[in-house]
């Protein structure tokens, strides 16, 4: 663990920083034209832990008190793991129609577009860092865990098999239909060594 | 591209047992392989060029739009998925024999076609068919769903076993408590029987001795006043004051007479109440019945509530009488308990509906609205641990239901209580039913 923090140095987190910033700034473009109104999206955040520290450090942000629809996107290649998508279910009608779906919003087609805005979130964010890191990612088609459970209920440390991980998180507002939804984009911790690799061919390059 | 890897690739597409459509940035279809070919019964060459919302009206307005938007905008990989849309193209269900839908079940994936510039020119569309994971499926979901159905049942069961050993135990209680009544009363009745002749034989034997004392007055003017004897008679008399002992005497068996007049009353109204030797159905006057029960329960009462009675013309009715009893405790009780200081109970009948009704008013603390519909509940009780079971008035519903009555309730906090009974003349005549349709 300690290795891994020493690995990740200030170098390679300021490069990584502004990696994301980058790949964020595309995504909250595209996003917008997508949805055709304004996107807010927070300026990522990084931690390094342990799979037992996890909820300590997720617990620092309010959000994850409530109970949320929890939704995943599994994603492999050279970086692997999963985006793991919170939703707070307000402004649920709103999104339906702003995501193409005409009429009475039922059981099946509130589900899939949840789904759509999953894959549609975790792809924004990570194509942007995977074309600037030049790696190519595949996606799996994202599920729904739960419904109406908490952060902390979900993420039991016995539940996950890496001991280590890397998140990021990310909060996306879409202030005009009160809709808000928080993203955790796990990486694996094999996927630290390429990663670094990548980063650090990208700072030789400057 | 070699050529031979080319041709092969060609192929791979046209063969894959998936659907596989590519579409331009204006949705219009630039490929249909096979798949897509054999299950829709259109022919790549009927189709290529065309708009693919236009060829399936019905994709129009379900998301599909966004979602290739999506796709060329992000980058991003979109999907559908069975469970939430059983099927983006509508073909038939290939596995006709096992299936139960008619329609093949798909999974789809939109994924980006990336030029060398980085840009997204077309969108892949991949169909699988995932019918038969759907089947399986859907039945694991019946099965667990009827298990869980049966698993309700049994716990339904068991809540009911449970009211079921609660009410039994109750009337346990109550049928040991008319024993125990009963049993005391014939231990008392034999010396009252005694004491209240002996009473009757004492009465005379003063009455007669009394007379005597008479007589024996009459007699004392005649005799010499000064000697000695009459002075001490004369104080004899006084310090016994005997004029008072006279009067009192009288006054002193009256009282025991009705005193002993009570005991045998109260003997009685045991032997009512209990009905030990009465379990069947029989004609009963409940007002009989109201009146041993007051007696039994007098002493709860009387120091809370004065008690009015306004009965009305009522029929016998056929009952178990000793089990309405019961029932009327119940209620005196709970009145009595519901009145704090003091307040007055009003008990009212009259004949109505081929049946009788009892109304039980009290000017107690009355019921809260949420607590209203929970009264009859097993084990519902607003008292303190020890003094109350809570299955008073679920017992009483009880037995009013097994007499085809109904009870109702209606209550205002802090006004009070209104318990109305309705019970049928002959539970077995068809009367009843016609006179409650009616
Ligand atoms: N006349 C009444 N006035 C106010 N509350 C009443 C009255 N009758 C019943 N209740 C409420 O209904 C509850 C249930 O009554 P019930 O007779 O079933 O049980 P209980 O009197 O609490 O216990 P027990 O089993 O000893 O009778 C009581 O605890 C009381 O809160
Ligand atoms: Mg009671």
């Amino acid at each position: 663990m300690t290795r891994l923090k020493d690995q990740f140095n200030e170098d390679r987190r300021d490069a990584l920083q502004e990696v994301v910033n980058i790949a964020m700034g595309q995504a909250g473009d595209s996003l917008a034209k997508l949805f055709g109104t304004f996107v807010e999206l927070s300026i990522p955040k990084f931690h390094l832990c342990d799979v037992t520290e996890l909820n300590q450090v997720l617990s620092k942000n309010d959000a994850y008190v409530e109970k949320m629809t929890i939704l995943r996107q599994p994603f492999s290649g050279q970086l692997r793991g999963e985006g793991i998508a919170l939703f707070n279910n307000s402004g649920v009608n709103e999104l339906a129609s702003l995501m193409g779906y005409e009429g009475e919003v039922t059981f099946g087609n509130e589900r899939e577009m949840l789904l759509d805005v999953c894959s549609i979130l975790v792809g924004a964010c990570l194509n942007g860092v995977a074309s600037q890191l030049e790696i190519s990612l595949s996606y799996t088609a994202p599920t729904i865990i739960t419904k109406d459970t908490t952060i902390e209920e979900f993420f039991k440390p016995e539940s996950i098999q890496w001991r280590y991980a890397m998140i990021m998180e990310i909060c996306l507002t879409l202030e005009q239909y009160d809709f808000t939804s928080n993203m955790l984009l796990f990486l694996s911790e094999d996927s630290f060594p390429p990663l670094m690799d990548k980063l650090d061919h990208m700072l030789d390059e400057l | 591209m070699d050529e031979e890897l080319s041709r092969l690739v060609k192929m791979a597409v046209s063969q894959i047992n998936a659907g596989m459509v590519i579409l331009d940035a204006n949705h219009n279809i630039v490929l249909w392989n096979r798949f897509m070919q054999i299950h829709s019964g259109v022919s790549e060459g009927e189709i290529k060029g065309k708009n693919l919302f236009e060829q399936f009206p019905e994709l129009k307005g379900t998301g599909l739009k966004k979602k290739i938007q999506s796709v060329f905008l992000l980058k991003n990989h979109a999907f559908t998925s069975w469970e939430y849309r059983p099927h983006l193209f509508q073909f038939a269900n290939p596995h006709s024999v096992i299936g139960d839908d008619k329609w093949m079940q798909q999974d789809c994936t939109f994924s980006p076609m990336i030029d060398e510039t980085g840009a997204v020119t077309h969108v892949c569309l991949s169909v699988f068919d995932s019918t038969n994971t759907a089947v399986y499926q859907k039945k694991l979901l019946r099965a667990s769903g009827s298990l869980m159905k049966q698993r309700n049942k049994l716990a339904e069961i068991n809540t009911k076993l449970e009211e079921a050993q609660n009410q039994l135990l109750q009337s346990e209680k109550m049928a040991a408590v008319g024993q125990l009544a009963a049993g005391v009363a014939h231990e008392i009745n034999n010396p009252v029987g005694y004491v209240n002749s002996n009473v009757s034989a004492l009465e005379g034997y003063i009455n007669e001795l009394l007379q005597i004392l008479s007589a024996y007055e009459t007699c004392e003017p005649a005799l010499d006043q000064n000697n000695e004897l009459i002075e001490a008679l004369t104080q004899a008399k006084k310090s016994v004051d005997l004029d008072y002992l006279r009067e009192d005497l009288g006054d002193l068996l009256k009282e025991s007479k009705e005193g002993l007049d009570r005991v045998k009353k109260i003997v009685q109204d045991l032997k009512d109440f209990s009905h030990v030797d009465e379990s069947e159905w029989q004609h009963a006057d409940l007002h009989k019945g109201l009146d041993s029960t007051l007696n039994v329960v007098n002493n709860e009462i009387k120091y809370k509530a004065e008690v009015i009675k306004n009965y009305g013309k009522i029929p016998e009715i056929k009952c178990l009488s000793s089990q309405i009893n019961q029932v009327f405790m119940n209620l005196l009780v709970n009145a009595a308990h519901a009145i704090e200081t003091r307040g007055t109970i009003t008990i009212s009948t009259g004949a109505k509906d081929h049946g009788v009704w009892i109304e039980v008013e009290d000017t107690g603390s009355g019921i809260s609205q949420e607590k209203l519909p929970r009264i009859f509940e097993p084990f519902f009780t607003t008292k303190p641990v020890g003094s109350g079971t809570g299955l008073g008035l679920s017992l009483s519903y009880n037995i009013i239901q097994k007499h085809k009555g109904t009870i109702s309730v209606e209550s205002e906090p802090n006004k009070g209580t209104k318990f109305h009974i309705w019970l049928p003349i002959d539970i077995e005549s068809d009367d009843n039913s016609d006179a409650n349709v009616a």
